[in-house]
């Protein structure tokens, strides 16, 4: 039987999902595990203009999140052909979706990404997320950590080739 | 005398408190380091030599499970997806894996 990894993806991690997909995709690759990218988003308030008349409702807010999301990590995973990825959205509190994603799909592995989250509110609601999971037996907690965020991330200069690289190309240890 | 034992009991019983949390810590110090010790072991045996997988492992604590961190640097990301397997079939139960891929990944 094929092992079952489910990525939890929420509101604002849309770039380190794509930012982290090699990683992602590397992991999988060893398990020879199917993927599910399960993106977890609030309900949509329906889209007003100015003069307070409804322009889209909440159904058409909630296919075009789910469309643009859905795309976008689908062109991420496209380079990887030989790892099975399927992308889906849910939208509602990210507590009781994670837990319908879990029963239905009952994964193996669940993988979180970035530890670090931006304010104790969003930290809580990651630790509550993640807590679900690991008091859950036969399931595997990876997260997964990218530097998106890092300021020393952001200032990084092109690379010149690196030592490690050298010593790859002369036949290192590795 | 009474009054005499409450005080000598109020002000022993920080000293009592940290020594008995110290040495908690470090038994669950202890624990972690195994863990390191027979991941970094399995992961060496996978790799078939050192690698620039780093492995360090945080002890588990009452508001989180204990934490092994997988780091490598940016590019070289396929070495997490050969040792993942070692990694996973090692991490006991209350810990889980933080893959770190530095800047690139």
């Amino acid at each position: 039987m094929k092992a079952r990894m489910l990525v939890v993806l929420l509101e604002g991690q849309e770039a380190a999902a794509i930012q982290g997909i090699t990683a992602l995709v590397a992991v999988a690759r060893a398990e020879r595990a199917v993927v599910r990218l399960a993106y977890l988003h609030r309900i949509p308030s329906p889209r007003m203009d100015r003069h307070g008349r409804v322009v889209a409702d909440t159904d058409r807010e909630m296919a075009r999140i789910a469309g643009t999301a859905v795309e976008s990590l689908q062109v991420a995973a496209r380079p990887y052909t030989d790892v099975e990825i399927e992308t889906v959205a849910r939208f509602g509190a990210p507590g009781p979706e994670l837990g319908f994603e879990l029963d239905a799909f009952a994964p193996t592995l669940v993988t979180f990404l970035t530890a670090r989250a931006r304010g104790p509110l969003a930290r809580l609601q990651l630790w509550a997320l993640r807590r679900r999971i690991w008091l859950r037996p036969g399931v595997r907690l990876i997260v997964l950590e990218t530097a998106w965020w890092r300021p020393e991330a952001l200032r990084r200069e092109p690379a010149t080739t690196p030592l490690w690289e050298f010593i790859r190309m002369a036949g290192g240890p590795y | 005398m009474f009054s005499d034992l409450v005080g000598l009991v109020i002000s022993i019983a920080p000293v009592i408190g940290l020594l008995m949390w110290q040495t908690d810590t470090d038994r669950r110090q202890r624990a972690a380091d195994i863990v390191r010790a027979d991941i970094y072991a399995n992961v060496t045996r996978a790799l078939e030599g050192e690698s620039l997988v780093a492995v360090d492992v945080q002890y588990p604590t009452a508001w989180r499970p204990g934490q092994v961190w997988l780091r490598t640097p940016s590019g070289y990301e396929s070495l997490i997806g050969e040792a993942s397997r070692a990694v996973l079939e090692r991490v006991p139960f209350g810990y889980h894996v933080i893959i770190d891929c530095g800047g690139g990944s």
